[in-house]
């Protein structure tokens, strides 16, 4: 896989919430800009 | 950065955390850190992969925090390890970041953290969806 830059296309993968809803990328930025904060392991 | 939450959202923009593990760990996470966004989780890993976010080195997450700065090492261990029992399929070496993706799905800033303090200030983020705004 490219590693995405900006301008690039993302994905629209398939997130995972609580109770195992699943939540498609799309779902998100076609409502609004959307801000993804990556957290890590300790937060 | 959850106290400059309220700021983004005046900009018209979503704020979502994303955190390797399960839809229910990442939930777990959140409330844990006390933040008030959508929290999803990434279980195969496929969204940190897909915006290559380096890993770290285990020195520089176990050794040299203790050589900068030993009583704030001391501190993040002890609250690492109450964070870390939660988030049991994360990777500890996985370094985060901040994307901003606009309503077209194209990405439109990437800020991958090379170390684990590197995180662009809210101010930067504030500034990209201000020229995001402007642009559409």
């Amino acid at each position: 896989m490219d590693a995405l830059e900006v301008g690039s296309p993302v994905p629209d993968l398939t997130l995972s919430g609580e109770g195992g809803r699943e939540i498609r990328l799309s779902e998100l930025w076609r409502r609004a800009p959307t801000v993804l904060v990556f957290l890590r392991h300790f937060g | 950065m959850q106290q400059n939450i309220e700021a983004l959202r005046q900009r018209g923009a979503e704020v979502v955390a994303v955190a390797q593990g399960s839809g229910d760990e990442a939930a777990r996470f959140c409330r844990m850190l006390k933040t008030d966004y959508l929290c999803l989780g990434d279980p195969e890993k496929q969204l940190y992969a897909a915006f290559s976010l380096p890993r770290d080195s285990w020195w520089n997450i176990t050794a040299q925090p203790f050589l900068d700065d030993p009583g704030l090492a001391f501190d993040r261990i002890r609250h690492a390890s109450l964070k870390g029992s939660v988030m049991r399929h994360s990777d500890p070496r996985q370094l985060g970041g901040v994307a901003i993706v606009d309503t077209e799905g194209t990405l439109r800033y990437l800020h991958r953290s090379r170390r684990t303090d590197d995180l662009p200030t809210t101010a930067e983020i504030l500034a990209q969806l201000d020229a995001l705004g402007a642009a559409q």
